[in-house]
């Protein structure tokens, strides 16, 4: 079910007050992991199938990592969460690549899958280095692994944020309460209302190939990074607020990422738990910057841009990323408002292998960037420019203004409610699924 | 009460109270500002504000970005949509042919304006798919507010602004797409001499038959029928136009089309298609004016009809 869905609104609001009701923090949690199901299975009910399993192993595989930490048991437990990750994302790209004839399998892609995997193999990893207790309580594992605010788009939350707040009862906090539906407001505007603005019109300039203006074709660039940047920080903001209103806090995934004065600096405010999990299970034990500290972020990196998709788009994205994080590390470092702007056009740059459907359009966008004939079209949409102008020059106000802190004055938290609620009515709603979905 | 209860009650309240202001003005006065929703509606609400009009101006989007009303007439209102189809235009000349006062009805002839597709004279609301959100499907049947939301989309904020002060707007002014465009290029006026370039095509009505002869041809008749019916003059209009579009509607067969379509219904047809005016006057190949072309072929335009009377 859509965030932006009124049907999943209205089930919150409704599992909201039923949670604070009810006493019992073992009744809470039913509360939760019954809605959590419901959610994930609304779309396609046979994807419950492989969460619940997924609970059951991994439950089993944790108790049994604490009881016998061995590293091939760590290896097998996961081994076998990769292995559905393989099967249902890349086993059509992996056939593909072969030279020989094979059964491709069934398209079908549980949503989710990536972020819920790497979720639980950070556990069994916490629990092998016995960073954390394995759970004991099955339903407390249970909703920590299928809470919907988190489960299909992130963050990705490690046990140790999420299990001891799930195991002790919480009493309500007005303030939470407030915060989480201002940002669950936030979030449907960042989607409703900037992203899905955008885009029909990033659609409309990638569908043209050769015929897309050389100026369209920049201010698409643009367009793309804030369109990206608003799609996935409404996801990851409605989720914090989600998890507010049941006094769950989530981690923050963006920290005003195009305001990073480096790349590296970047990668510690654009999705922060991927970051942060690559950092700690794939780039440190490979040896981090310890030796071959440069090769070790390529690999990281590429990796990391094959996690977003399956298509060497991704691999090529995540590949210049880790290679420029390489570079960077050997050149001198550059004034502050340097640094943002160069990292800013560079990460919105970097986005057009992200966003290309395959490698002959990548070609064919980056020719029309910077290859001759240099056609300008004076017929460019007002509202592109608009919005996407606007959302840009603005995002260091947003992410100042969210998430929002206690103590401030809420004199202009009013007015900016109506602004969202009325904005928000007009964009009708959110007309697509979160980008992150289909990762 | 807490300080962060009294906050979290009072953004509820608000949530509400939008709401519920919004669903109240929706459902007991918001049919004229509703009329924003769609750019058709939009018009004929706006001529239904201003009450009275001397001249309407009809047509596509050429027609808007090439055509000023007010140089036409003061007061005249312009009516015209893009992505338009004879059909849209008979449905928007028979409701602006009953306006008070009117005298003129310009009509634009193009292919663009004779396309034969349906009439798309309303918006449909927000759907929500019953499967997929049955709660958003069940309110939106029956809140008005949610039905008519979309008249707070940012492209119809300028709309709701033109239906609540229409004595400021004349309808010509809603080219959104070429706001940005047109602010980049030099402002200048077309000096009288320059408007020679405009040479009226003088072809003359050749004999037509088949399908789409008979459908544009009855089409345009019922528009101009329409407007004499209640004593209103009709002239019918066509743009300029450049490169592969001047191709099309500059050959022969284009011209003597427009003209015997112009005999059929009875009206005199100014033809300005294969006018060959300075390129910078048009913004792009699709035969849409900048804003000296727009001066340019209104002052033109204005000079035929004054000849006229």
């Amino acid at each position: 079910m859509l965030f932006t869905n009124v049907t999943l609104l209205a089930l919150v609001a409704a599992l909201t007050v039923g949670y604070w009701l009810v006493p019992w923090q073992r009744a809470r949690l039913v509360l939760l992991l019954s809605a959590s199901l419901v959610v994930y299975g609304w779309r396609h009910w046979p994807s419950l199938g492989l969460l619940l399993g997924s609970i059951a192993f991994n439950y089993a595989w944790g108790r049994l990592l604490e009881r016998r930490p061995e590293r091939a048991l760590l290896a097998y437990g996961i081994g076998m969460n990769l292995t559905s990750l393989v099967w249902f994302k890349y086993a059509g790209f992996i056939a593909a690549q072969l030279p020989f004839d094979v059964p491709r399998p069934s398209p079908w892609m549980p949503l989710g899958i990536s972020f819920f995997t790497f979720q639980v193999i950070a556990y069994l990893v916490d629990v092998y280095r016995k960073e954390i207790a394995a759970e004991r309580s099955l339903l407390v594992f249970a909703v920590f692994k299928s809470f919907f605010a988190q489960l299909v788009a992130g963050p990705i939350v490690r046990g140790r944020e999420l299990l001891p707040q799930l195991r002790e009862r919480r009493t309500l906090d007005w303030g939470d309460l407030h915060s989480g539906v201002m940002l669950v407001l936030a979030g449907l505007f960042l989607k409703a209302g900037v992203a899905d603005l955008i885009y029909p019109h990033v659609e409309h300039a990638w569908s043209q190939g050769e015929a897309v203006a050389t100026n369209v074709a920049w201010l698409t660039v643009y367009a793309y990074a804030a369109q990206l940047l608003a799609d996935f920080c409404a996801y990851s903001t409605m989720a914090v607020g989600f998890g507010l209103l049941f006094g769950l806090k989530l981690p923050a995934n963006f920290l005003h990422p195009y305001g990073a004065p480096s790349l590296r600096e970047f990668w510690r405010r654009w999705h922060v738990t991927l970051s942060m999990w690559l950092r700690d299970y794939l780039y440190i034990p490979l040896g981090g910057n310890r030796r071959h500290g440069g090769f070790n972020l390529l690999v990281t990196m590429t990796l990391g841009g094959l996690w977003h998709g399956a298509g060497w788009t991704y691999v090529l994205w995540g590949f210049l990323h880790g290679a420029l994080l390489w570079l960077e590390r050997e050149l001198p470092k550059l004034p502050r408002w340097a640094g943002v702007f160069v990292t800013f056009h560079l990460v919105a740059l970097l986005w057009v292998p992200f966003r290309a459907p395959d490698l002959a359009a990548l070609r064919v966008f980056v020719k029309r960037l910077f290859a001759p004939p240099y056609v300008w079209h004076t017929h460019v949409d007002t509202q592109l420019v608009v919005v996407t102008v606007l959302f840009l020059s603005l995002q260091g106000v947003w992410f100042r203004a969210f998430p929002l802190r206690r103590r401030e004055p809420a004199r202009w938290e009013l007015a900016a409610a109506a602004a969202l609620f009325v904005w928000l009515l007009g964009a009708g709603g959110a007309k697509l699924d979160f980008i992150y979905f289909v990762f | 009460m807490s300080h962060a209860r009294t906050r979290f009650f009072a953004l509820l309240s608000l949530l509400c109270w939008l709401f519920g202001t919004g669903e109240c003005i929706a459902r007991f006065g918001g049919g004229r500002v509703a009329a924003a929703r769609h750019r058709v509606s939009f018009k004929l609400a706006l001529l239904e504000a201003k009450g009275t009009a001397p001249a309407v101006v009809l047509g596509s989007s050429r027609g808007n970005d090439c055509v000023a009303p007010q140089r036409i007439a003061p007061g005249a209102v312009s009516l015209t949509v893009p992505s338009t189809s004879l059909a849209t235009l008979e449905h928007i000349a028979a409701r602006a042919a009953q306006t008070p006062g009117l005298k003129l009805a310009l009509v634009e002839l193009s292919r663009r304006q004779a396309a034969d597709d349906v009439a798309d004279i309303e918006a449909p609301g927000p759907q929500f798919d019953p499967e997929e959100d049955p709660v958003g499907a069940f309110v939106t049947r029956h809140s008005s507010l949610l039905q008519h939301r979309t008249v707070f989309a940012p492209e119809n904020w300028t709309r709701v602004a033109g239906l609540l002060v229409p004595s400021a707007v004349d309808g010509s002014e809603y080219f959104r797409s070429r706001w940005f465009a047109e602010g980049l290029r030099p402002r200048a006026q077309p000096a009288p001499a320059d408007l020679a370039v405009f040479i009226a095509g003088t072809d003359a009505a050749a004999p037509q038959s088949g399908p789409e002869w008979e459908r544009i041809s009855s089409g345009y008749a019922r528009v101009v029928g329409h407007f004499e019916e209640r004593g209103v003059k009709v002239v019918l209009y066509a743009t300029p136009t450049l490169g592969a579009l001047r191709e099309e509607e500059c050959d022969d067969a284009s011209r003597a089309l427009r003209a015997s379509v112009a005999a059929h219904a009875g009206v005199r047809l100014y033809d300005f298609t294969c006018s060959v005016t300075p390129q910078a006057w048009l913004t792009d190949t699709e035969g849409h004016c900048g804003t000296l072309g727009r001066v340019a072929f209104s002052e033109k335009l204005a000079q035929e009809l004054s000849a006229l009377h």
